[in-house]
């Protein structure tokens, strides 16, 4: 059994530092891993992430990111990755990594993701050159995802985004805003290469639990959707 | 058909809503997209959830500042940040 820790949505800064540290320093005693699922900070900045690495200190297990809308705000990623590196929390974006949980290993692959609407109500890569960007950005990022969960071949796989992959962990959330909330183009990128659950953020006003049209489980792990420090999720190898 | 207007303002509604949202996910103090925003009469309404105390406060600050002429209810929860009690067996 691998237990899998996830939240997403921190957004961490100063004013609340001290708020997760408690809850973070027992996470080895209820799971073997962490997953971030993007916005750690409000405003993407090096003070603020260096509040939620001294959250973080007392969870001491293999810890997994990937950055959300909010992670971009101040255009630091580069240094954001680094920071985080160095404070032993990888990174992912469009590529894999694996953890041996107790002989059993699981391949996690991430990806920021991004919005583009749902199956039947979604953008299209047509029209005007901001529009086909748009689109192409997800694609691209939904591919990358489907090559690095394609390429593991290890006892579990897990998908990490923080933009979500179906609309089913979208309820609550006004039907305006679903494009900007995730694609159907993450979704179908897992259901091809195959995982055991999927882990997102981002809609803050959603539900925790979906499946992807091809059956894998989805989680939305935005904090105001789970409403505790982080979920565990436990997989059966 | 003319849009509602707050009482006192030649702004409609919708205008002064969207207005208050832009300020709030610009302000460094809050950064946030996700906060609720709902005008009855000359009173408006917050809804939503925030990580602290003084970001709730932040946002309370933010809002009288772009609307001073309503009376602003804020409904905001802070977010509870203790571990779980549970967890769940993915099949």
């Amino acid at each position: 059994m691998i237990r899998v820790a996830a939240v997403g949505d921190l957004h961490m800064s100063e004013d609340a530092r001290g708020t997760l540290c408690g809850a973070f320093d027992r996470l080895p005693e209820v799971a073997d891993l962490l997953l971030l699922a993007g916005d750690l900070t409000r405003l993407g900045t090096e003070d603020e992430l260096r509040v939620l690495l001294d959250e973080l200190q007392g969870a001491t297990v293999p810890r997994f990111a990937v950055l959300g809308n909010h992670d971009f705000e101040s255009d630091r990623v580069d240094s954001l990755v680094k920071l985080l590196d160095s404070a032993g929390v990888r990174v992912l974006e469009g590529d894999a990594a694996v953890v041996d949980v107790g002989g059993e290993t699981l391949g996690i692959a991430g990806t920021k993701g991004f919005g583009g609407g749902f199956a039947g109500a979604c953008g299209s890569d047509f029209g005007e050159p901001e529009m086909k960007a748009f689109v192409r950005h997800t694609r691209a990022l939904a591919d990358d995802l489907h090559e690095a969960l394609a390429s593991m071949h290890t006892d579990a796989r897990v998908a990490l985004t923080h933009f979500a992959p179906v609309k089913d962990t979208l309820g609550g959330e006004r039907l305006e805003i679903y494009p900007f909330l995730g694609s159907y183009l993450l979704g179908e990128a897992v259901d091809a290469a195959g995982a055991d659950l999927i882990v997102h953020g981002h809609a803050h006003n959603g539900t925790e639990k979906g499946v992807t049209p091809g059956g894998i489980p989805v989680r939305n792990v935005a904090l105001p959707v789970i409403k505790t420090a982080y979920a565990v999720y436990c997989l059966h190898a | 058909m003319n849009q509602p207007r707050p009482p006192g303002g030649n702004t409609p509604m919708q205008y002064v809503v969207a207005r208050v949202r832009d300020a709030l996910a610009h302000d460094d103090r809050v950064a946030a997209l996700d906060i609720q925003v709902r005008i009855v009469g000359s009173d408006m309404f917050l809804t939503g959830t925030v990580s602290s105390d003084p970001r709730r406060a932040a946002v309370e600050d933010v809002v009288r500042g772009e609307v001073p002429d309503l009376t602003i209810h804020n409904q905001l929860d802070v977010l509870p940040v203790d571990a779980p009690t549970g967890r769940e067996e993915i099949s």
